[in-house]
């Protein structure tokens, strides 16, 4: 089975198992073998299972021979980040001292997408506990961005993004808490969609900071994340995907992207272009700087961090390093008064949704991410708030927000742009997500590898 | 008294928000002091300064608003 096969969206791979053109088991097995040739390369994975996957994938076969399909990914190759829980497969959260770590039950996510028939083929790479952009884990090594090896796919879901982009799966769930699902995908060419907080369950999954942890999903297209989506939340997002959006207004912060390396602010000016062109109404709006909410952020951020982490940090203090158990030093009245001010937050927001229908920002601003150092841009080196500036506001806010390809910075390096919407309107945001997509040819471009 | 004061009269150095003066007053053994003291954790050897990176580069000083009530539970929808 070719490389081009297992490279198509999970809605094709998920026809060509309905008509019986393939069936599972060799959709399964072509992906082993894919996953086996480019793994060594890539570090994608902690937990590999093929054995256990070429199991389920015979099951599905059997089920859909009784007439027993269970919709659009019954059959189809999945992974998720390890940070949800499987019963009886190692659940390690990226840290090795928890590698005997064996669940009892599957995280609500491993269990939606087991039940509609999905096949497990292993458990991502991530930056321990899910911490950071970096793509690095001192723990299981650092994953490799497959458009070229010598540059990090971003993280913290770095390996899930990898699989997604290589054909290794078809979709890959991650966790997203200052930008871990978009961010890797802006650099991996990819969709990336964090649903409103709440959307998708957490229940299960390793926890970082409870009110900004939220599950999503890589995607090879902004169709495959609607199905996925279907799946994993209830609801109807793939049938109003190609609704006409002329008139839809996008909400531009102007004054907020100023921040990225040259090639990011060119091509997401081109994007803006774009949209203009499909039919959306580009609106000047107001928002509340990253500058302002990064303090806010991180009061809640490392308070809730240090509640969820509290029994590991006392019993593994050595897996907690660069001064990571200061959060439990945190005063609780700061914690509230962030709370207070991410509501005022809530309501600038809410004004500026009152006069748009979507947001509109770049991604990730970094075009190629080197492992242990950010770039420097106009004299000065990046650092971490820089590199969330745009995706962390929708993780404080818990609004909705995808990231999609918006062009190309060199033939090897995919840079992403982002839009959002109102709580609970991940319909509208993938409407006008898949409108640029199927104006644009970025989706069908993948890594050589 | 506020919070900050306090600390730094407990522990007679400012704490989290200091300002760059107060924050050379912030010596390992009273970051020491203060793992033990306010979160009964026992430092590693060298642990002291990473948390004290950590608590000086840590600023909020947003001023309390007493007419917003702090969600206790997150709610992505903003009711009014």
């Amino acid at each position: 089975m070719s490389r081009e096969l297992l490279l198509q969206p999970l809605k094709e791979l998920a026809r060509l198992l309905e008509r019986r053109e393939v069936s599972s088991e060799e959709l399964v097995r072509a992906t082993i073998e894919r996953t086996e040739a480019i793994e060594r390369d890539l570090n994608s994975y902690i937990t590999f299972l093929p054995e256990k996957a070429l199991d389920e994938a015979r099951a599905r076969d059997r089920e859909r021979a009784r007439g027993e399909g269970k919709g659009p990914l019954h059959g189809i190759p999945i992974s998720l980040k390890d940070v949800f829980d499987t019963a009886g497969v190692p659940s390690t959260a990226g840290a090795r001292f928890l590698a005997g770590r064996l669940p009892s039950t599957d995280a609500e996510v491993a269990r939606r997408l087991a039940h509609a028939g999905s096949v497990l083929m292993g458990k991502s790479n991530l930056n321990k506990f899910a911490g950071g952009e970096s793509g690095e884990n001192p723990d299981y090594g650092d994953m490799k961005n497959p458009w070229n090896l010598s540059f990090s796919p971003s993280g913290s879901s770095g390996g899930s993004a990898v699989q997604v982009a290589t054909g290794m799966a078809a979709l890959s769930m991650g966790s997203d808490n200052g930008g871990s699902v978009r961010n890797p995908a802006s650099v991996c060419g990819i969709v990336g969609l964090k649903p409103t907080h709440g959307l998708i369950s957490t229940e299960g999954m390793f926890p970082r900071a409870y009110s900004v942890d939220h599950a999503g999903t890589l995607t090879r297209t902004v169709e495959d994340a609607a199905i996925a989506l279907e799946v994993l939340a209830g609801g109807d997002y793939v049938s109003g995907l190609a609704r006409p959006v002329n008139g839809l207004r996008v909400g531009l912060a102007r004054n907020l992207v100023r921040v990225g390396e040259p090639e990011v602010l060119r091509i997401f000016g081109d994007v803006v272009k774009k949209l203009t062109e499909v039919g959306f109404e580009i609106v000047d709006v107001e928002l509340p700087s990253p500058e302002e909410m990064m303090p806010a952020m991180y009061a809640i951020f490392f308070c809730e961090w240090g509640v969820a982490h509290e029994p590991w940090m006392r019993s593994h203090p050595e897996e907690y390093d660069g001064g990571a158990r200061a959060a439990l030093l945190i005063p609780a009245a700061d914690y509230l008064k962030a709370q207070q001010q991410r509501r005022l937050f809530q309501t600038r927001y809410a004004q500026a949704l009152a006069k748009v229908d979507l947001l509109v920002s770049p991604t990730y601003p970094i075009v190629r991410r080197e492992h242990r150092r950010l770039p420097v841009v106009a004299g000065r080196r990046f650092t971490l708030d820089d590199a969330l500036r745009y995706t962390m506001p929708y993780d404080l806010m818990g609004l909705p927000a995808v990231s999609l390809t918006g062009g190309f910075a060199h033939p090897d390096a995919p840079v992403g742009f982002q839009l959002a919407g109102a709580a609970f309107q991940e319909g509208k945001v993938l409407q006008a997500a898949h409108a640029y997509e199927r104006a644009t040819d970025w989706h069908q471009r993948h890594p050589a590898i | 008294m506020r919070r900050r004061e306090a600390l730094a009269s407990l522990l007679g150095a400012a704490a989290l928000g200091a300002g760059t003066a107060e924050a050379q007053d912030l010596s390992p053994e009273t970051v020491i002091q203060m793992m033990r003291t306010l979160a009964g954790l026992e430092p590693m050897p060298g642990e002291e300064a990473g948390v004290r990176a950590f608590l000086l580069s840590y600023r909020y000083a947003f001023p309390s608003d007493p007419g917003v009530e702090p969600a206790s539970t997150f709610d992505p929808e903003l009711r009014k």
